[in-house]
């Protein structure tokens, strides 16, 4: 995929709402391109922005220290 | 606009929790490299459970929250955290620090996993070709959510109808841009063109209320 295309997608890329094939293309490219990365940190942002925030139970800690088997 | 995703049954627990969300907003400020995320990385590289703590008690509320925001459920949303932190434990040298905050990184974890278990939920009821018992994610109800802050909705509130429209079937509804356009009956193109140009706006909407 060229710059051009890629950065045509950021967006979409950025929402998961490219198909698997696409996102994977426009990773493939976002790992070489100093441009697109600037680019879709600016749509982290709005990503991050977009979801707020709600405090786990006391269940899940322990859930994932379960999981990961270190005491 | 509404869309149907998954069992209402599953929903119930979660709406009643939207009465808990912290009313914290992240701003565009996350995105910028932090130290202290390469050294958690680093800690939880060499099997330190106290940094994989440390991560989880910054970064649990708001993964949960984007995991809520799509899944709409308590439990299945607390499932999302669960496996979010235990794949940051078991692929650490996957988050590299100059590309972006941890919590960019774990937040985008969340949302990958919480859009795989909408679409998942499709394909089921689809195979099984029955109608989707279905929960609402109501665009508008979305927007006026409120764990946003008032920059945020002001941000969304600025774009077209149709590009918040596609952007929060998107994001919070976890479509395909193919799945919002069939959703909407648009051309595949049309809604590509919706969500680029207002994800532009918001970017540099949400960009310039953090530098005032």
């Amino acid at each position: 995929m060229n710059h051009d295309a890629a950065l045509e997608l950021l967006p979409l890329f950025s929402l998961h709402a490219l198909d698997e094939a696409g996102a994977r293309a426009v990773e493939v490219h976002v790992a070489v391109c100093p441009v697109c990365r600037s680019e879709l940190a600016g749509y982290a942002a709005v990503t991050e922005a977009l979801s707020g925030e709600l405090e786990p139970g006391p269940e899940v800690w322990p859930s994932i220290v379960a999981r990961i088997g270190v005491v | 606009m509404i869309i149907e995703t998954i069992p209402a049954r599953e929903a119930e627990a979660g709406l009643g929790a939207i009465s808990s969300m912290i009313d914290v907003q992240r701003s565009a400020l996350l995105t910028v490299p932090n130290p202290r995320d390469a050294e958690l990385a680093a800690g939880v590289g060499s099997r330190d459970r106290t940094s994989l703590e440390l991560a989880f008690k910054e970064h649990g509320a708001a993964v949960k929250g984007v995991a809520w925001r799509v899944l709409k459920d308590e439990n299945l949303a607390e499932d999302i955290v669960q496996e979010t932190f235990v794949t940051f434990w078991d692929s650490p040298d996957k988050y590299d620090s100059s590309r972006g905050t941890l919590r960019t990184f774990l937040l985008t974890i969340a949302h990958r996993k919480s859009v795989d278990v909408v679409r998942s939920e499709v394909a089921r009821t689809r195979r099984e070709q029955r109608p989707p018992d279905p929960i609402h994610h109501d665009v508008e109800e979305e927007v006026w959510s409120r764990d946003l802050s008032d920059t945020v909705r002001n941000a969304l509130m600025e774009l077209a109808e149709g590009e918040r429209e596609a952007i929060a079937l998107a994001y919070y509804g976890g479509l395909s841009y193919v799945q919002v356009a069939e959703r909407l009956g648009l051309p595949e193109g049309t809604v590509k063109s919706r969500i680029r140009a207002g994800m532009k706006k918001l970017s540099r909407s949400l960009s310039g209320a953090e530098s005032e």
